[in-house]
């Protein structure tokens, strides 16, 4: 897919990304060098401050791959950046799936790739109402999985 | 965001979890299962049951739909969202 044509379509739903990101807790922001990542970032009540990263490659024809990053590097990403939520579904395996339809990991994942979804299941706004429900799955047991 | 003239109404904007959103007006005395009906009303029709649904604001579920709408700190021009209450898990 064209890269100028997923920024265009990213800018698309940016505006509503950000309606729905304040309610949600998360501060929104996209990288001026690479304009396919976004950012969400969300506070804890115990001041811990996590990075969501999303991916939004060939946007929006896939859905925007979801990892999370170091707050003071960004460039740093990985399974000991996520935050551990008792009850989310999260399955490891080449990778951090978290298992609610929405994100790469979800619909790449052998279980889930044959189900037939319409792309508006991974549209942004969509995909930052996910990941605030995954901050809402306490109890919250710290950094890194 | 104008203020109502009844300084208890206020204006509240309700999201969706597509990002639609719809701009409701409520008294501060009114309790949030209100607020959660007359937001699902405006944002969907038919509007679902509100039984699955759960207005989260700054973060945080606000669990307890019989605070007030000045109780649970909601004030003219707050933005609002409305998500459901389960998702679906792979």
């Amino acid at each position: 897919m064209d890269t100028a044509l997923s920024i265009e379509i990213l800018r698309r739903d940016w505006n509503k990304a950000l309606e729905i990101a304040e309610p949600l807790g998360l501060m929104l922001s996209r990288d001026v060098d690479a304009p396919l990542v976004v950012y969400a970032e969300y506070v804890f009540p115990n001041a811990d401050k996590y990075v969501a990263v999303f991916l939004c490659k060939d946007y929006d024809e896939q859905p925007p791959a979801l990892d999370f990053a170091n707050p003071d590097d960004l460039a740093n990403r990985g399974r000991q950046w996520w935050p551990q939520m008792t009850s989310a579904p999260i399955a490891i395996e080449n990778g951090i799936v978290l298992c609610i339809p929405g994100t790469l990991g979800y619909h790449t994942h052998s279980s889930h790739k044959a189900e037939v979804h319409k792309k508006e299941i991974w549209y942004l706004p969509r995909v930052l109402s996910i990941v605030g429900k995954f901050f809402r799955m306490v109890p919250y047991l710290g950094r890194g999985l | 965001m104008s203020s109502p003239q009844n300084p208890n109404t206020i204006s509240v904007k309700v999201i969706g979890q597509e990002g639609d959103s719809a701009t409701v007006e409520v008294n501060i005395h009114q309790k949030l299962h209100h607020l959660l009906e007359v937001g699902l009303k405006a944002l969907y029709n038919p509007p679902p049951s509100a039984n699955e649904y759960e207005l989260v604001f700054n973060g945080i579920a606000l669990s307890d739909l019989e605070k007030t709408i000045e109780q649970a700190g909601i004030h003219n021009g707050n933005r609002v969202t409305i998500q459901p209450k389960d998702v679906s898990r792979g």
